[in-house]
């Protein structure tokens, strides 16, 4: 190419990329940019990264069918045209060599058979043999007995339609969701504290506040974009202050300031030493304090979500109603707090007393703004729920809360489970927008929205995720479909679930892009389009709901999650799911004990015909089909899914589903304003988003005087006193619980003598399905590291790169020993990432859960290290 | 404008030649003591302005010298026998003697082989790129008011600026630090030439090792990203394409192989 033609493409080019970043252009150059975009057929649209919770916006470039360009969208609120590496490849992820094209049964002489080889099927056969399937272990043992293993990173559109088919359609709650693993322990406590679920502030509380703590959240890695904005800010406001909290040395705390590195376990106790710290110094905001909140307190022995005969659970009497709470007094609460002085504390966690007291300080000094900010070091916890409580009562007792720069901001880790898994409601106890099954009044409302009869939903919880895999090994689960997620990577002490799969008389479904290790240990896979590939929209950690248009197709027979849900409830006849139903255990007031009541006589006065289709029902009513395809909205771009059905399905499906929000605290707009966008945090009333809830002059729903108005409306009428005290409402009111220190469920011992704590490096995203099919990624990290202090290494005979085999009461592994890099470990513990399918460390790891919100604690167990 | 320097074919046959110092004489002053103080590290030898690739550069190179006789600067030189794939030919160390841009680039016009391609305006050459090797030693950089390389560039503004740094130094004194612009810089080496330390903090390296490899820009659907990060191309082929036939029977391959997953 001559210089001439390369100088003008190169010219071409940096000006379009300069003028979409807002630079000023000559005008030569621009209008060969534009000629240049224009013979070169490139179209730039706006979109979503694949990855993390930050949900940073980027713009992608198709020309001819086929992505070819992606870069950080400069509109974006949220990273303003920055992506860290591995939004930088969001469009590489779809063409790894290794793409699902077709589905794959496992088939032996010509049937199938779980102990077949993969067999390329059509989609007709596919669906043959999941109904079958289906229909045989439903038929036989009712709604309890199938499941559906969703994802924080499903879009809208398709965890609406999964918790529409499995509780609307055949009325099982066991929809449990990935997020169940990730923010399950935030939920609980949102819900326990405040109500309501999910954070008051949002990503602006970085740029105004003073102070950014760190508690088990390594920002540098697993939020980039938002760590950017926090070093930003502290390069340009010289009273700022970073803080990280860590049972290790790790990337963030290379730009903090105050490093507290403590014993897995007693953040719980340090969080009492910060408060007993608050009330002693007279730093408690007794203004904020007397008008906003209460003091409340729960029972302690919860146990660790271990099943019934583990020898831990042993005594623990309020296993099965560990969130049970009551109100306190200030005085009960302070002396619950004298215990925890600094020289205790200090004792218990390994972290010097003048650390203690410097964090503590941090939180007191009242003219200090302080953001708080965790992801899974609180919420993968024994005690998950409680310490994320804690950290509502530091920023509650100093008033540090819901107010521009100060916030208790509860970190997201999927792209969606805010958007999807929580506000949706994919869990196995929840319906949109914040209700419960468990709740008739919910129930009505639900029922009423979806156009069901009276009765049709399931009022007893489904089963939840470590629940889900318990109840495969036992038989008690019999059907098994996973959907944007890698539950056999995924789960903890993952051997057991493994032969579940493979061994137990069960059928196991898994919907991916890619030969997981789930995918290869499933009866029948379905190859899935991926994030570009069709319409969606994710919610991402501020609330900040973003919408996306289908930018390319999906590759062979690749099809979209949400046209899978309603291919599949097309199998569905409403005789066969709204009759009567075996509900073993169920005894809710208005139901027949154990057993779902027919509903055909309510559905035929609402004049549906029992040979009707769940799909004809739930999915392509008059009202959703008649919303037509094409739409202006579209832009020119395709839409696979509602091509196929006929009708606009996203955008009936979101126009139906935002109902559930409207007037209680969770609006969202309309559709078409969302792809005109750059999102929009929630509530969005009259078209104007809201950046701080529960605060006068921010949130609509907060009254002129009301100053705060905590307007969460679960749990609001509690004992006084306590268990057994009289019921009383404390409406509008903000709880601060006192929770104690407790013993981690597995700790090292002579034998097993190493802490084994996981989690993610930057590089890779969750189980590597996507990132490992980029080769720049996969080459910058090719294989996970046991990292291990080098004390350690030698006191065990080992050197850094040697192949090392880790082993718990579990499961062992083999990975390379590593005793520098990134993550710098004190002696006594190991960290290893989990992104790696040839280093599946969950084998070892223990399936303890926090026993209020079911979160798996992926963070402590015991293990040895020796040589392979 | 000074003597060109008479360099004969004898002096080159003869290896007798030696570069003459080419800067005008008020300069030579202040360069005297500078022009025994190295680059950091080795020096490198670049090209003149309009070479071709290497390869292509050195099959048509003649080493006739008479680049060297038209610069006015005396910046050329020809190589001696020693590492030199070709010896004798063309080349300059930025150090010691840039490239000062001539408008109408001399040698170039001078070049009767095409080694130095005469299609070459002299604001396209690309005999280098200037890169902050050493950002720690730069006074710029540390807050100490320098501009050296940023006025010496030719191209003002446009290959080098100096861009203001948020962090202030210890003693409170604005940072800049000099950012090369890869569209603009021609890779004279006036910047490497002018930084007043004793081991430049800027300098040329050559092209093959600071741009980006020629064939990637001329691949036809290479995909630009952000100008700050390196260019993404997305893939030739995906699934759809005729080559991906074979790609079933790999990936039944390994669905069907449960190797380390199995085991406990």
């Amino acid at each position: 190419m001559d210089q001439t033609r390369r100088n003008f493409i190169k010219t071409a080019v940096a000006a379009s990329v300069a003028s979409s970043l807002g630079f000023s252009v000559p005008k030569a150059s621009r209008a060969a940019a534009e000629q240049w975009e224009k013979e070169s057929n490139w179209k730039w649209d706006k979109s979503v990264c694949r990855f993390c919770g930050v949900g940073c916006g980027i713009m992608v470039a198709t020309s001819g069918g086929r992505i070819v360009s992606v870069k950080g969208d400069p509109e974006s609120p949220v990273n303003r045209g920055l992506n860290c590496i591995k939004g930088y490849f969001n469009a590489k992820i779809m063409y790894g060599a290794d793409r699902l094209t077709k589905p794959l049964l496992r088939m032996k002489d010509g049937k199938p058979h779980k102990q077949g080889q993969f067999t390329p099927v059509s989609w007709k056969q596919a669906f043959d043999v999941m109904e079958a399937r289906f229909k045989k272990y439903y038929g036989e043992y009712g709604p309890a007995s199938v499941a559906i293993f969703g994802s924080g990173q499903y879009t809208i559109d398709e965890g609406y339609a999964a918790a529409k088919f499995m509780k609307g359609g055949v009325r099982s709650n066991n929809l449990d969701p990935n997020a169940r693993h990730c923010m399950a322990s935030a939920v609980a406590a949102f819900i326990q504290t405040f109500g309501i679920d999910e954070p008051p502030g949002c990503y602006d509380d970085i740029e105004l506040t003073d102070t950014a703590v760190l508690w088990g959240a390594n920002m540098a890695e697993c939020h980039p974009m938002l760590w950017s904005r926090v070093i930003d800010r502290k390069l340009t406001h010289p009273n700022m202050k970073i803080v990280n909290l860590s049972t290790f040395t790790n990337r963030s705390s290379d730009s903090a300031d105050l490093e507290l590195i403590f014993k897995p376990q007693t953040d719980l106790a340090i969080m009492n030493f910060i408060a007993r710290h608050i009330v002693e110094k007279g730093a408690v905001n007794r203004k904020f304090v007397d008008k906003h909140c209460i003091f409340a307190a729960g029972p302690t022995d919860i146990g660790y979500g271990l099943p019934d005969d583990h020898p831990r659970e042993a005594g623990q009497s309020m296993r099965g109603k560990a969130g049970a709470h009551w109100s306190i007094s200030f005085e009960t609460f302070a002396k619950e707090l004298a215990p925890y002085t600094a020289a205790y504390v200090s004792q218990l966690s390994g972290v010097p007393e003048e650390k203690l007291v410097a964090l503590a300080e941090l939180y007191a000094d009242p003219k200090r703004k302080v953001v708080s900010l965790w992801t899974m070091g609180f919420n993968q916890h024994t005690r998950g729920t409680w310490v994320n409580e804690q950290a509502y009562m530091i920023h509650l007792l100093t008033g540090k809360i819901a107010t521009p720069g100060s916030t208790a901001f509860s970190l997201t880790g999927q792209p969606s489970a805010c958007g999807t898994a929580r506000e949706v409601g994919t869990f196995a106890h929840r319906l949109p927008a914040d209700r419960v099954v468990g709740n008739a009044e919910h129930r009505a409302e639900t029922e009423a929205l979806w156009h069901l009869p009276s009765g049709t939903l399931n009022p007893k919880v489904g089963t939840h995720a470590v629940q889900m895999v318990r109840d495969l090994r036992s038989g008690k689960v019999r059907f098994f479909w996973a959907m944007v997620t890698n539950p056999f990577q995924d789960f903890a002490n993952a051997n057991e679930w493994i032969r579940a799969a493979r061994e137990g008389d069960n059928f196991i479904v898994v919907s991916d892009a890619y030969p997981t290790v789930s995918a290869k240990l499933a009866d029948l896979v379905l190859p899935v389009a991926m994030i570009y590939e069709k319409w969606g929209a994710y919610g991402n950690a501020e609330r900040r709901t973003q919408h996306w248009r289908q930018q390319v197709k999906a590759p062979g027979e690749a099809k979209a999650d949400l046209w899978q849900i309603l291919e599949f409830s097309k199998r569905f006849k409403l005789k066969e799911v709204w009759k009567e139903q075996p509900l073993p255990g169920l005894d809710v007031e208005g139901f027949e004990k154990g057993k779902l009541p027919d509903v055909l006589a309510g559905a035929r006065e609402m004049g549906y015909d029992p040979e009707q289709t769940l799909y004809e029902v739930l999915f392509a009513r008059k009202e959703l089909a008649k919303v037509a395809w094409p739409d202006p909205i579209a832009d020119g771009h395709a839409n696979d899914v509602a091509e196929d059905a006929g009708f606009f399905v996203h955008k009936a499906l979101w126009e139906e589903y935002r109902q559930f929000g409207q007037g209680n605290g969770h609006d969202l707009a309309d559709f078409d304003t969302y792809h005109r966008v750059r999102g929009l945090r929630w509530p969005v009333v009259g078209g104007r988003e809201t950046p701080w809830r529960f605060r006068e002059g921010y949130d609509p729903y907060v009254k002129s005087g009301e100053d705060f108005n905590f307007y969460g409306k679960a749990f609001k009428t509690i004992p006084s006193g306590g268990p057994t005290g009289e019921q009383f409402s404390h409406k509008g009111k903000a709880k601060i619980f006192f929770r104690p220190y407790a013993e981690p469920a597995e700790s090292p011992d002579a034998e097993y003598d190493l802490w084994l704590c996981t989690g993610r490096v930057l590089e890779h995203w969750h189980s590597g399905t996507m990132t490992k099919r980029v080769p720049e990624l996969n080459r910058a990290v090719p294989y996970a590291k046991c990292y291990m202090h080098p004390a350690d290494a030698e006191a065990r005979g080992l050197k850094r790169n040697d192949e090392v085999l880790l082993e718990s009461r579990r499961g062992a592994v083999k990975a390379r020993l590593e005793t520098q890099g990134r993550d710098r470990v004190p002696r006594g513990l190991v960290f290893v990432p989990w992104f790696d399918e040839n280093v599946l460390i969950n084998k070892l790891t223990l399936d303890a859960t926090c026993p209020i919100s079911k979160e798996t604690d992926y963070k402590k167990c015991a293990v040895k290290v020796g040589k392979a | 404008m000074r003597r060109r320097s008479e360099l004969t074919r004898r002096d080159l046959l003869t290896g007798a030649f030696r570069r003459r110092q080419g800067t005008p004489a008020a300069d030579r002053a202040v360069d005297a003591p500078r022009a025994f103080s190295r680059a950091r590290g080795d020096p490198h030898r670049l090209r003149p302005p309009g070479a071709r690739e290497e390869g292509e550069f050195l099959a048509r190179c003649t080493v006739c010298g008479d680049c060297v006789e038209a610069c006015p600067f005396d910046t050329l030189a020809l190589a001696g026998s020693g590492a030199e794939r070709v010896p004798g030919a063309p080349y300059f160390e930025a150090r010691r003697n840039p490239c000062f841009l001539c408008d109408d680039a001399p040698c170039i016009a001078s070049c009767p082989t095409g080694a130095l391609d005469k299609r070459t305006a002299i604001a396209d050459a690309r005999m280098g790129l200037a890169v902050l090797v050493a950002p720690e030693s730069c006074l710029a950089s540390r807050g100490q008011d320098c501009e050296a390389c940023y006025r010496a560039c030719p191209l003002t503004g446009r290959a080098l600026r100096l861009e203001l740094q948020a962090a202030r130094s210890p003693e409170n004194r604005a940072r800049f630090r000099p950012l090369v612009d890869a569209d603009h810089c021609t890779g004279c080496g006036r910047c490497e030439h002018a930084c007043i330390l004793d081991e430049a903090a800027i300098r040329v390296l050559p092209t093959a090792l600071a741009r980006p490899r020629a064939e990637e820009e001329a691949r036809p659907d290479a995909a630009r990203g952000t100008r700050r990060t390196v260019d993404f191309t997305a893939p030739q082929r995906g699934p759809d394409h005729p080559s991906w036939a074979s790609h079933l029977d790999a990936v039944l391959r390994d669905m069907n192989d449960l190797t380390g997953i199995e085991e406990p």
